[in-house]
């Protein structure tokens, strides 16, 4: 999704450069790019830097977790969703946190999620 | 017709869905998805009316940053922290008052075994963990982490109606109302167009106004009126001493154009478009 290249350029851009990027004029922005906020049950989830999905394999309290982070939208409904796709895992292994707007799954699927989402997103 | 259509897109262990414009899942693995607007078209207003004269896209990864409290909760202690002075001299049971005396013998008193009155487990006795001024209680936290916490900070503002950009559109035929200006500066520092600002815009001596010029030192009207003005719940600020706690603090943010793109400028720089 972004190139290496990319993320250097951009990160290296200079304050003013990015006002530009940040704040275009009103005529280099078209009406697909206004659509209203994310709608109920709805959600997206964020690439990160890298260009990386956001879902990690992480260790709490020895215990392994999958944890799918940079959710927008509505937390809950992708909750469902990944819990139908995921229909071999009991559905109490799904956590939401809702401060961090994570969801936290017991047991390690990093690899299979992110091979599911990796064309979706 | 749509039904059967969509029904034949999509995998049946999904059911019917519809034709779903906003869904930009290729795969149909996850139905739900919907990629977020990439601008939103904030208002340039003129000052003290408030009246809106143009509009400006401003990408959502700046003003349309959901909400997160962690971050900002981390952000804020940071901020805290770093404003302590650690001035406090605590003495140790070697500085302290009481001689270093034993208080009575090993063995035979039929009370607890006692060292001196300084032991810090005594009634006045000294601080366990003695300072020296001057303490540091400075914390930090990644560049990335805090730059966040501020746009956070702005987009909560900012969705809530209450950041008020003042600033004047190219396009704009520059009709302005009469004492109206597209800076912050007023044209008397006489309190009493506070007193009318904050009536007419509702503010009600118990919202927080703060008050971000481009040019702090170009405002002297507006802040000797805010002085002299009898409530502490105003306030002008430097755009370069703006924290995330002075404007979570603020009910209303007015903020002159320039000094929102300098905003910009200043925490975008790891934001990847």
């Amino acid at each position: 999704m972004f190139t290496r290249s990319f993320v250097r350029l951009n990160s290296t851009l200079a304050g003013s450069a990015r006002v530009s990027r940040f704040i275009p004029s009103l005529e280099d922005v078209s009406a697909k790019d206004l659509q209203t906020g994310i709608m109920k049950k709805r959600y997206f989830l964020e690439r990160t830097s890298k260009g990386n999905l956001p879902i990690y394999k992480t260790y709490k309290s020895q215990a392994v977790y999958t944890e799918v982070k940079r959710v927008r939208g509505d937390i809950v409904q992708l909750r469902n969703d990944l819990q139908a796709l995921l229909p071999d895992l009991d559905k109490k292994n799904f956590t939401c946190v809702m401060q961090s707007k994570t969801i936290r799954i017991k047991g390690d699927v990093s690899q299979q999620l992110k091979g599911l989402l990796e064309k979706e997103l | 017709m749509l039904g059967q259509l969509s029904r034949l897109a999509l995998p049946s262990r999904f059911g019917v869905r519809g034709l779903a414009a906003v869904a930009t899942g290729t795969s149909g693995v996850l139905p739900n998805i919907q990629e977020p607007a990439k601008y939103t078209l904030a208002t340039l207003r003129s000052f003290p009316s408030l009246e809106p004269h143009g509009l400006i896209p401003v990408h959502t990864k700046f003003l349309g940053v959901p909400l997160r409290r962690d971050i900002l909760w981390s952000a804020v202690v940071m901020e805290l922290d770093n404003r302590r002075v650690g001035a406090s001299n605590p003495p140790g049971r070697s500085e302290h008052k009481f001689s270093g005396k034993k208080m009575l013998p090993q063995k035979g008193s039929g009370r607890a075994r006692a060292g001196d009155a300084n032991s810090p487990i005594r009634h006045r006795g000294a601080y366990a963990l003695a300072r020296t001024a001057p303490n540091d209680f400075s914390t930090t936290l990644p560049k990335k982490e805090y730059h966040l916490a501020f746009r956070i900070a702005l987009s909560s503002v900012y969705r809530q109606g209450n950041l008020f950009i003042i600033g004047s559109d190219k396009a704009d035929s520059g009709d302005l109302s009469k004492g109206d200006s597209y800076g912050l500066e007023i044209c008397t520092d006489d309190s009493h167009a506070i007193g009318q600002f904050v009536k007419h815009h509702k503010l009600d001596n118990k919202l927080n106004g703060l008050f971000i010029p481009n040019d702090y030192l170009g405002t002297a009207n507006l802040r000797e009126a805010i002085l002299r003005y009898p409530s502490k719940r105003l306030r002008v600020m430097d755009k370069q001493d703006v924290e995330v706690r002075d404007i979570l603090k603020a009910h209303r943010v007015y903020i002159e154009r320039e000094a929102f793109e300098y905003f910009v400028a200043r925490y975008t720089k790891y934001v990847n478009l």
